[in-house]
This record gives structure tokens, C-alpha cells and sequence, in this order.
């Protein structure tokens, strides 16, 4: 949606030089979202040619022009707020009926204005004209009949108020004066696109000038109520995120809880733990600090950090443009500050910035003593002790969490200021979040063996007992065709794990038992590959066992075995097959082994046969300049055996640009494993962020189309963009509580969007916090298919991912395809061998 | 810190790149000097560096260090400029801001309330900025007796028969311990190469030359009890000394060490609107160093602990004291070995080696009750340890999310 972004600059001078620019014809409906239940205005405008100047009609006219440079909060956000249409065309209903009905509430609150009570939208000339942006919006402070109740971009003007007058005098503090022109150019009626913008302006004006809040990026975060977890050095910073829109029910404002993290410890300190801790090591202090962000102590900007320069010192002079000065100097001279440590090393933050059209790359130095650090590091982000501590705080269950959305309402209540804004725009917010209808969905039943059922358990939504019983729809043909590859030190794990292996394996139906020892001499990872190598045996699969998580290992033997020597391979930690966890442990691994060679574990019914459930994901590959796409196909009816391949883009690309030829690949063994083609395809498309559903639908889609279109008979195509990151929340009523809706909860009415095909699925239970649910949006819908079926196969499909005996966040298709993309970003680094592609090798 | 190259040095010293263009492209501004939206306070022949103002203020700074004055009010605010400047001093407990322009403070006046940093980095000393609107010709009492009243360029801004009134409020009724005040030097003017009568600032009702600043100066000495000492900001080229510097100032020092206590002024007069006020964060002083200490050495234990654990896979780390005691954060605090053992000690999530010269770290939780624990192909599922092993939180996406997810939105 970033290209979308258009600047009015262009056409506005025009317009004040009295040739307004012609209105684009046939556009406006498209672009201001005219055409979907919002009434058109009532009368027409004045002038005609001036309202076409709007943003939503700007946009539809060019919607890939490259953003202009902000100068204004209008005219920036319009982008944000323009709806575009995404919804597959011929829709009857795109909501489901099934399911038992449930009240809830979600964390929106209802938008409305006083009597439906317009705004208007003036367009502003000065005569003389006056280029300076800061002085037009101050010379409109002395327009009396504004009374501060406007919003004005330095073009546009919004106000509550019809004004009779609409010329002023008024004079600038050189006692220059000026003349001040309207034109009314529009009224914006509620829920137009113009009326959204005001609104969340407004919204953002009344959060940090009101309620005392501190805005960094888009959310508002409360310093004043910061919690400290000083043996992390970590501060955080209760908060908000909230946006207005139009849903497909009403304006709503969504609100949702946050918390900012925030490090106390500056660069230098962090740095000086690094080199104490590696004794000295340069590389060490680069590599943890390039790419973090640092806020200056003494203008509270942030910078990234893209280097750091051993070789100068604070006490080396810099070249200004008046002469040579050291970085000492120049702070203590420019910001009276007295940097302490004169021989740190410094902070390069590169920019590049356009002076007069041309495109300069600054370079930055800055002193590590008066930066703070921001963020977790990738170390702190794996440390079980941060992230137990910060979950402390920041889960919050449905309770919690609907006592915090209401405080936001109550502070802005109790702040005499943002409520005589918002009543002086007539906007009122509604005193309780908004009630939702959801649906749950009856509780799916396992198929296991021979056709047999096993029940889920309902309240959590998990079938861990199912392992207690003869239950593997097939098993692959393992028996002993498998080597332990170990140290000698750990040969007695290895021989517990043969014993464990032949009582739990055949105990679920898997033909498992004998297995063959191959000891080394250490635990490097060459000494483990010459062992698969040159091992005799030649097994089905190899497992390793480790004494530790070392990534280098792990990345060399998953290498070796996915493209050196298509291998299936399994990595155990020594360390988990002591006595207590042995048994539950082997049971896992025994399972993902009969996976990985192409045995079947379970499934689900699902009536409907001939379809190929498509599972797609990216991954940004750590090391290199590359991302990596994940797809993966079910090819059979039960959901059991998939074919995968991968593609590489150009790094931070979310689009998959060979998905073309994917899908004719996938299709072609399809069809050679079932002697036909599928009647029906679903994709499920993961890891899209909202911006790029435009993209997604013209090429990803258009890929796949131009692929099914070769076959004799097209099949029937279904897509659908599925996000786990989102904002919405749903607290179900129980009596006078509120819980986490149950698993299997829909919700496709009020919050959705009227230009979307879109749901929501509760997937999953959560043990302590609140539930995020799983957005659903569909693009394509070419089938016969009802929204119903499409709601349920998204759950159906969430029961089936072979490493978790339970449902998961997003059907089991995707996060197949996200292993596969996470295994070949961050491991392999290159396409595995296509002999594996019809193993689940990945998981 | 490199400066953004403008072409035309006329309007180099716009302040952003919004006010350099707009003045490079309208005509009224472009062939008329005296139109800039800025002080002039250089030219081809006298450049200062950092610029002047900023000089100015550190001067007033330095005076108000060398005094540790507590209470200080900046009159003629503005942006609020000055204001950043003190509100650094760790010593200051109260700042008014006082101006008379209300549209000019209510746009600026939130640039004085506490930053990300003044949250983070918190003040051992309490702290009040105060935005005021009202005329430095009247009297508010909550400014009255203040250590220092600043007036930064202000007196030339007054008409010349509020210059006698101003000295009156000031030295009369507000009788402060000190005032500052600085003032542009009329002698310096000819570096300018100004036209006849032409001033630095259209708004400028007169500027003063060395010899006028002074008898201005010894008046107020002879009506107030007070006494004063001269200075000057900006050096003039060598070859010019004789016009003094670029902007002159004066220090006055109340002579009575107390006011006379039937003084009117204790009886509250607020006439100044409060247009904002803002408490600063002050740091928690019932926090021992022994509290700040075991906060760091568990800091440092953790990290170095979960290093070790992504480098070589250890799962519990063992750290000597004495390395321990090279870290500049912890030897700051001068204590032994023994004592920094027996903080830890007292920690919930670190031990001590018997013989008291190591720490033990435990890299992953240790939890029996957590059955699928850590196979290596598993770190990405295992729904008790999604959060080390190689697990990329932002992506996961299955059961994994059960029990420690934090929302990956959660995080920067």
C-alpha cells in the first residue's frame, strides 16, 4: 500500500493559481470506497474539480506513483487508509453459518459522530504565497472562527465547522500581511476515507498531547508507568497500538495492549561486557552490535548501527565546516556534555540523504558513551530467563487484558482536554468494547489406524494420549535399518535409546526395533559425517546424537544429509534421553522418524477428496543476501505425504517469484502418484504482510493460475493470505468473566472488512495469557465451494502437523512450509536434493 | 554530525532543510536581508563556531554551574531552547519558562517534558520545568527570590520605555540571588556591513553599544542593591579587536544575602498562566549499591551464560569471580571477591561453588516437567522451549506459541 502514497503538491499549486486539475474520471469510486455501503455526499460539493483533489481519488488515479516526500500528517497517511478492493468478485456471502453461536467481546471500540454530523474540507491559499509550511499552519491559529478546532496539512484544511466567512486577514509576526483563502471542497460524511484519516489524526493528537503518552513509531507507550527488571537492564513501557477503520459493521477503533521494551545500559557498558566477556575480541563487539538500534542521549534520535570504527577514538578530531574539532569537544561544546572514556571506539551509522536531488550517503559517528541500546539481542532473545521474566508482564489473560482496554477509554475520559476535542469533532466512543458473534466448531475427531477415530481433547485441543495406543495410519518400513551415530562417551545413551526404541516404536504401530551403533572419536562435526559417509549399513535414516545444541554441527551433518547424501537424519541431545524424560522423548522422536522416511502418523476426515492443500512461507535467510520460499503440497487425500521445493529471492522479498513453476512440479506428481490431477487446489499463503496483498494477488496468484491453466482441466483454485501477527483479540462471556474463546472459535462479521473475504480462527488454547487468533483472508474463490467449507478445512487442517500432538496456530501445510524455508535459511543455505522432495526430511 | 551542504550560503544557516528551501525560493525573502527569518550573527567575514547562540548559552550555562543555582527561570523562553540546556544540570530543582507569546509556547512547550533518556538515565535530583505565558513587565510571586533569572536576548526586543519597567520587575520585586542577561553588541555591528540603522532581527527596538550596555548596567547598580560583572560571547577577529565581541552580558549578584521578611511580595500573585508543568523522574534513593551490584553481576552472569550456550551448546556455565571482577560495571563497586559470592548466593537463579571463587549459571530451565524438551531437530516445536536452540520467534507459528510466547510484536 506504500505506493499508493501520492502527494497532492503537484496539482495544488495548480489549484491555487486558479486551473484546478481535472477531476480523473471514473476513478473516485474505486479509491474513496464510495461503492461499498458508505452513501455517497448527499449534495454535491461546490467545486466539483477541487473535491476530485481528495486522496482516495488521487490514489485510484495513480497507484504507483512513488511516494512524495512528506511534508504533512494528511497527506502522508492517506496511504494508510485507502481500502483496496481484494475480495474475490461473485460472492454471494463470505460468511460461514455452522457452528455452535457464542457471545464475545473483541478490543474495539465503536466510533461515531453526533448526529451523523459531517466535517467539512476546506482547500487554503495565501496571497502572497507563503512557501514556509511552519508559518502557513501557525498564520491559521489566527482564524478566530476556528477556535482550534481543525486539522490542517498546509493544503487542506479540516474542520467540524461550516464557516460562513472564508476570508481572513491576518498578519504574520513580521507584520506582513497576509490573506488567508477558502475553498469548501468537500464534506466528509462518516466512514469515507477522508473521515477515517481525520479521525485517527485526532486519535494520535489526543494519546500524545493528552493522555501524556510517548509515541514511538506508531504505538503510544506510558514512561510514567514503566516497570523495571533491572537484572536485565530492561525497562518496559505499558502501551498502546490502535488504529481506526472502516469494518464491515461500523468505524471501530482497535486497541491493543503493548509493551515497549527498553535497555538502561548504554553502548559502552554493553560493549565493555562483550570484550571483558570474549577477552578483547573485536569481531565478537561487531557482530553483536551491528544492526542494533541506538537512541542518543542528548536528542533522542535513533540511529542503526552499521559499524563499528576500532581505529578512531572520541579524542580524534572530525572535519566540520568550521574548522577541526575533537568528538570531545564538539560535545561538550554543542551539548554540554563531558564524554568520560576517551579511548572507546565509535558507532557508524550510515544514511543516505538526497540534497538537491542528489542522493549523498552520510556517515555518522557517534560516541558509544551517550547511546543507549534498544531491543534484545538475538542472545537475549533465546535467554529463557528474559523471556520468562518479560512474559510476566506482558501476558495478559482476557481479564487483564479488557480491564487495560477500558483504562484507555477511562484516561482519555478523565483528561478534560481529549474530551473537549473529541467533542468538539462531535466524535463519541462508545463506553464498552464491541460485542462479536462467533461460531464454534464442532471438536474434530483423529483418524488413526485401519480408519479408527481418536478424540481430541476439547478444552485444550490436544491428542497427547494418542501415542498410548497402536495408532500410526502406516508405518514405514524402518525395522533395523538405522544407525545411531554417537561419541564413545555416549554409547550408553545410545544403547538406551535402541531399548527404548523397540518397546515404544512397535507400541504405536511403527515397525522399529535393532538399530546399529556407530561410535567417533569426537564430537566435531566432521567425525560425525565421515561416519554417515562411510558407514556400511547404508540405513534408512541416521540419528545423531549430540552432547549439546551447537548450531555449526547441526547445520554441517542437516548439509550432509539433505544435499550431499539425501539422507533422512535425526538430531537427539544425549542430554534428553536421561532416565525420567527417556521414554516420552523416544516416543516423539520414534514418530518424527517414521514421518521424516515417509510413514503416516494421523489424520482427519475430511469428506471432500481430489484436493491439493498448497502450504507456502518465507524465510530471510540470516547470513546471506537471499530469502528463501518454502512450498509444499499434500498428495493424497488423507493429507499425509507432501511433495516440497524451495526457491530463493532476493533478500527481504517477501514474493515468491517461481511459484510457476512449483506448482507445475507439485501438480505433475500429483498426478503421477494418483494417476490424476486434483479437482481442487488450496493455498495457503503465510508470512504476507498487509501491504503487500496487492502484490500477492498479482503475481504469487497470477503464478499459480498460469500453472493450473496448462492442465487438461483447470482445477478449482482457492487462496487465502493467512496471518498469525495480528491486532484483533476475542474474550469469550462466561457469566460475568471473560476467557479465551475455545479452539475451533470463527468469527467473520463486525471486525472483518467489507473489501475483504476474510476470518478469523481460534485454533489453538493458550495456558496463560490471551489467545491470538489467526487471520484468514481470501483472494481467489474460484469453486464451488461455500464459505463454511473453507472455514472448516482451515481448522481441519491445523490438527494434522506431525511434531505436535495438538492443533496448531496455522494449517499444517504452512508451517510444513516454514520448517522447510527456516531448515534451508538457516542450515543449508542452498536447495536440498530433489531426491528428499517427497519427505516430510524437514521437520 | 557532518553539516547537510547548502549551496547557497546566504541561507546557510537555515535550521532544517524545510526552512533553507522556502527561503531560497521566495522572492520577498531572497534580495532582502533584513527579512531573514534569523538573528544575524555572521557573515563572510565572521563566522562562529558552534554558532553563537549556542556559545551564548553555554556561557549562561557556565554561570549557572559555577553558582549551582536550584531554582532558575528563563525569561523571554521561546522555543525553549535555553531550557534544554538546564534542565541537564543534575543540581537544578525547578526551571520557569516564561514568555509572552502563547501561541509560540503552546506549540513548543511539550519539548520540555522528560525524554526516553531522562526516563532511562533518571535524576538523583527532583526536577520542575514550568511553561509560563505572561509579560516579564509584571510580577508573579511564585518567581519571586529565585537563585537566577535569565533574560537571553530579551532586553532588545522591549520597547525602550519598558527598559526602566523590566528593571524595576526584575531587580525590584523579583529580586533574585543572580540575573544574566545578554544583549547583540552594537560595535560589533560593522563586521556586518550593515546599512545605516540597520539591526541584527526585525524585531530588535535597539541594540547597545559596549558603552550603553554599561550605563544601563550601572543604573540598575545604583537604584537595586546589586552588583555586576561584564562578559562577552563571540571573539572578534584579531585583526578587529576593537569592536568587542559579537553579543555582551552581564552577571548581576544581589548584594543582601536575605530579603527583609515584610517584604509584599510572600503574598501569592499568579499571574502568569501555567501552561504546562512537568515532574521529572527522580532515581529510587532507598536502592543500596548492594541491590544495583546483584542486579549487575546476574546481568553478567546471564549474558555470558547464554553466549557460552549458543556458542558450544553449555547448559550450565561456571564463571570465576575474579573474571567476574574485570568487568569495569562491577569493579566499579570496590568490593571482594567473597562479597560478590555471597550476593550471588542470595540470588534465586545462581550458585556458588563450594569453594566460593565461582558462579554457576544454569543456561536452560530446568524443568522435568517439561516432556519434549530439546531434541535438536525439535528446538522450533517443543512447546516448553521455543525460545532458544535456534528458534526464530518472530516465525513461529505452531504449538510452540503455547506457553512462553510473547507476542513477537511485543519486542522492537
Amino acid at each position: 500500500m506504500a505506493a499508493r502514497g501520492r502527494s497532492r503538491g503537484r496539482s495544488a499549486p495548480a489549484a491555487a493559481a486558479g486551473t484546478p486539475a481535472p477531476a480523473p474520471v471514473g476513478a473516485a469510486p474505486r479509491g474513496r470506497g464510495r461503492a461499498r455501503g458508505v452513501p455517497a455526499a448527499a449534495e454535491a460539493p461546490p467545486t466539483q474539480q477541487l473535491a476530485a483533489m481528495n486522496i482516495g481519488a488521487q490514489a485510484a488515479a495513480a497507484p504507483a506513483a512513488p511516494a512524495a516526500r512528506p511534508s504533512g500528517g494528511v497527506r502522508e497517511r492517506g496511504s494508510r487508509y485507502a481500502q483496496i478492493v481484494l475480495r474475490p468478485e461473485n460472492l454471494e456471502t463470505t460468511q460461514g453459518s455452522g457452528g455452535r453461536p457464542m457471545d464475545m467481546l473483541t478490543n474495539y471500540f465503536q466510533l461515531t459522530i453526533k448526529d451523523a454530523q459531517p466535517f467539512y474540507q476546506y482547500h487554503v491559499t495565501f496571497l502572497p504565497a507563503m512557501d514556509n509550511l511552519k508559518l502557513r499552519k501557525a498564520l491559521m491559529y489566527q482564524i478566530p472562527e476556528l477556535t482550534n478546532r481543525h486539522i490542517f496539512d498546509g493544503n487542506l484544511l479540516y474542520t467540524p465547522l461550516k464557516l460562513q466567512r472564508l476570508e481572513f486577514d491576518v498578519r504574520t509576526r513580521r507584520d506582513e500581511d497576509v490573506k488567508i483563502g477558502l475553498v469548501l471542497t468537500q464534506e466528509v460524511a462518516q466512514g469515507s476515507d477522508q473521515f477515517i484519516q481525520v479521525a485517527n489524526i485526532l486519535m494520535n493528537e489526543i494519546a500524545s498531547r493528552h493522555m501524556g503518552l510517548e509515541r514511538i513509531k506508531r504505538d503510544y507507550f506510558n514512561p510514567n508507568k514503566s516497570i523495571t527488571i533491572p537484572q536485565h537492564k530492561i525497562e518496559l513501557y505499558p502501551g498502546y497500538e490502535f488504529s481506526i477503520r472502516r469494518y464491515s459493521h461500523s468505524v471501530l477503533l482497535g486497541l491493543d495492549i503493548k509493551h515497549k521494551i527498553i535497555r538502561t545500559d548504554t553502548a559502552l557498558e554493553f560493549m565493555n561486557s562483550i570484550m571483558q566477556r570474549t577477552r578483547g575480541n573485536q569481531t565478537e563487539i561487531a557482530k553483536e552490535l551491528v544492526g542494533a538500534i541506538v537512541m542518543t542521549k542528548y536528542n533522542n534520535k535513533t540511529y542503526r548501527v552499521d559499524d563499528v570504527d576500532f581505529n578512531t577514538k572520541p579524542s580524534d578530531e572530525v572535519e566540520l565546516k568550521s574548522g577541526r574539532i575533537s568528538y570531545i569537544d564538539y560535545y561538550q561544546k554543542n551539548y554540554d556534555i563531558t564524554i568520560r572514556d576517551r579511548n572507546q571506539p565509535l558507532l557508524i551509522h550510515r544514511s543516505k540523504t538526497k540534497i538537491q536531488g542528489n542522493q549523498v550517503e552520510r556517515q555518522i559517528h557517534l560516541v558509544p558513551e551517550v547511546c543507549y541500546m534498544t531491543g534484545l539481542t538475538d542472545n537475549m532473545r533465546s535467554d529463557y530467563r528474559i523471556m520468562q521474566d518479560l512474559a510476566q508482564y506482558t501476558r495478559q489473560d482476557p481479564e487483564k487484558r479488557h480491564k487495560a482496554l477500558l483504562g484507555f477509554r477511562e484516561s482519555i475520559m478523565e483528561s478534560g482536554a481529549a474530551t473537549e476535542k473529541l467533542n468538539s469533532w462531535g466524535l463519541e466512543m462508545s463506553p464498552e468494547i464491541l460485542d462479536v458473534s462467533g461460531r464454534q466448531q464442532p471438536p474434530e475427531n483423529i483418524v488413526i489406524k485401519n480408519g479408527g477415530t481418536f478424540p481430541c481433547d476439547a478444552r485444550k485441543e490436544s491428542f497427547d494420549n494418542i501415542t498410548r495406543k497402536n495408532f500410526v495410519i502406516s508405518s514405514a518400513e524402518i525395522n533395523d535399518c538405522f544407525t545411531v551415530v554417537c561419541t564413545a562417551k555416549d554409547t550408553g545413551a545410545a544403547n538406551t535409546f535402541l531399548e527404548t526404541v523397540a518397546k515404544v516404536g512397535p507400541a504405536c504401530g511403527i515397525n522399529i526395533r535393532g538399530g546399529n551403533i556407530v561410535t567417533i572419536r569426537s564430537d566435531r562435526a566432521e567425525d560425525y559425517i565421515t561416519a554417515i559417509r562411510t558407514n556400511e549399513a547404508a540405513p534408512k535414516i541416521v540419528v545423531c546424537l549430540v552432547p549439546n545444541n551447537k548450531k555449526d554441527r547441526y547445520d554441517a551433518i542437516k548439509k550432509h544429509c539433505c544435499i550431499d547424501q539425501p539422507l533422512p537424519s535425526q538430531v537427539l541431545v544425549t542430554k534428553n534421553l536421561n532416565p525420567k524424560k527417556a521414554m516420552s522423548v523416544v516416543t516423539k522422536v520414534v514418530m518424527q522418524m517414521n514421518a521424516k522416511l515417509g510413514g503416516e502418523l494421523w489424520s482427519v476426515h475430511i469428506p471432500m477428496k481430489k484436493v491439493m492443500y498448497v502450504g507456502i512461507d518465507t524465510y530471510h535467510d540470516s547470513g546471506s543476501q537471499r530469502s528463501v520460499g518454502g512450498f509444499v503440497a499434500s498428495m493424497n487425500d488423507l493429507c499425509t505425504r507432501y511433495f516440497s521445493k524451495t526457491t530463493w529471492q532476493p533478500s527481504k522479498q517477501e514474493l515468491i517469484s517461481q511459484l510457476e513453476v512449483c506448482m507445475t512440479d507439485a501438480l505433475k506428481q500429483y498426478h503421477s502418484t494418483n494417476g490424476l490431477y486434483p479437482d481442487r487446489v488450496i493455498v495457503f499463503r503465510d508470512g504476507v504482510g498487509d501491504g503487500q496483498l496487492l502484490a500477492v494477488k498479482e503475481q504469487e496468484l497470477r503464478d499459480i493460475k498460469t500453472a493450473l491453466s496448462r492442465l487438461p482441466k483447470s482445477p478449482e483454485l482457492v487462496f487465502v493470505v493467512v496471518t498469525k501477527r495480528i491486532q484483533q483479540r476475542f474474550f469469550l462471556k462466561q457469566g460475568s468473566r471473560l476467557t479465551n474463546p475455545p479452539p475451533g472459535t470463527i468469527v467473520d462479521t463486525k471486525v472483518t472488512r467489507d473489501e475483504l473475504f476474510d476470518f478469523f480462527l481460534v485454533p489453538q488454547s493458550v495456558g496463560q495469557g490471551t489467545v491470538t487468533p489467526t487471520h484468514y483472508n481470501v483472494l481467489e474463490f474460484q469453486t464451488t465451494l461455500k464459505p463454511d467449507h473453507i472455514q472448516r478445512i482451515a481448522y481441519k487442517l491445523c490438527h494434522i502437523y506431525f511434531n505436535w500432538t495438538g492443533t496448531i496456530r496455522v494449517p499444517a501445510v504452512c508451517q510444513y512450509a516454514h520448517k522447510l524455508a527456516f531448515l534451508v535459511g538457516q542450515s543449508l543455505h542452498r536447495d536440498p536434493s530433489p531426491q528428499l522432495a517427497n519427505l516430510l526430511y524437514y521437520l | 554530525m557532518i553539516p547537510v551542504i547548502r549551496q547557497d550560503p546566504r541561507f546557510a544557516d537555515a535550521e532544517d532543510e524545510d526552512e533553507y528551501q522556502s527561503r531560497r525560493s521566495n522572492p520577498l525573502i531572497r534580495d532582502n536581508r533584513t527579512c531573514r527569518l534569523k538573528e544575524v550573527e555572521s557573515s563572510d567575514l565572521v563566522k562562529f563556531e558552534p554558532p553563537l547562540y549556542i556559545q551564548r548559552y553555554a556561557r549562561v550555562v557556565e554561570h549557572c554551574k559555577t553558582g549551582q543555582y536550584r531554582t532558575i527561570a528563563d525569561f523571554g523562553t521561546a522555543e525553549l531552547t535555553f531550557v534544554q540546556y538546564l534542565k541537564n544540570l543534575d543540581f537544578v530543582n525547578q526551571i520557569f519558562a516564561v514568555d509572552i507569546d502563547r501561541n509560540l509556547l503552546n506549540s513548543q512547550k511539550h519539548r520540555c517534558r522528560p525524554q526516553m533518556f531522562d526516563h532511562l538515565n533518571k535524576r538523583s535530583e527532583p526536577l520542575n520545568i514550568s511553561v509560563l505565558c505572561g509579560s516579564v513587565l509584571e510580577f508573579d510571586s511564585r518567581l519571586h527570590d529565585l537563585d537566577c533569572i535569565c533574560a537571553i536576548e530579551l532586553i532588545e526586543h522591549l520597547q525602550k520605555d519598558d527598559v526602566e519597567k523590566f528593571s524595576a520587575a526584575l531587580f525590584g520585586r523579583y529580586q533574585p540571588k543572580n540575573v544574566i542577561i545578554t544583549t547583540p553588541n552594537k560595535d560589533f555591528n560593522v563586521l556586518f556591513e550593515f546599512e545605516p540603522d540597520q539591526m541584527r532581527h526585525w524585531d530588535h527596538k535597539f541594540e547597545w553599544t559596549r558603552e550603553e550596555f554599561r550605563t544601563f548596567c550601572e543604573g540598575v547598580t545604583t537604584k537595586y542593591d546589586y552588583k555586576f560583572d561584564l562578559f562577552g560571547v563571540g571573539d572578534p577577529p584579531s585583526e578587529h579587536q576593537t569592536v568587542g565581541p559579537c553579543s555582551q552580558g552581564a552577571v548581576f549578584t544581589r548584594q543582601a544575602s536575605k530579603l527583609g521578611s515584610s517584604s509584599l511580595e510572600k503574598f501569592p500573585t499568579e499571574v502568569y498562566e501555567t501552561l504546562y508543568s512537568v515532574d521529572y523522574p527522580v532515581e529510587d534513593k532507598s536502592l543500596t549499591p548492594d541491590y544495583h551490584l546483584t542486579n549487575e553481576i546476574i546481568y553478567q552472569c546471564n549474558q555470558i551464560g547464554i553466549a557460552e550456550y549458543q556458542e558450544q551448546g553449555d547448559e550450565i556455565s561456571v564463571i570465576s569471580i575474579a573474571h567476574l571482577q574485570t568487568f569495569p560495571s562491577i569493579d566499579q563497586y570496590r568490593v571482594s571477591d567473597a562479597h560478590i559470592a555471597e550476593l550471588a548466593r542470595a540470588t534465586e537463579h545462581l550458585r556458588v561453588m563450594e569453594d566460593g571463587l565461582s558462579i554457576l549459571v544454569q543456561n536452560v530451565p530446568d524443568s522435568p516437567s517439561a516432556p519434549y524438551c530439546g531434541f535438536s531437530d525439535e528446538n522450533n516445536d517443543s512447546p516448553s522451549a521455543p525460545y532458544w536452540g535456534f528458534s526464530d520467534d518472530e516465525n513461529d507459528g505452531a504449538g510452540p506459541s503455547y506457553n512462553y510466547h510473547v507476542g513477537a510484536e511485543e519486542l522492537w
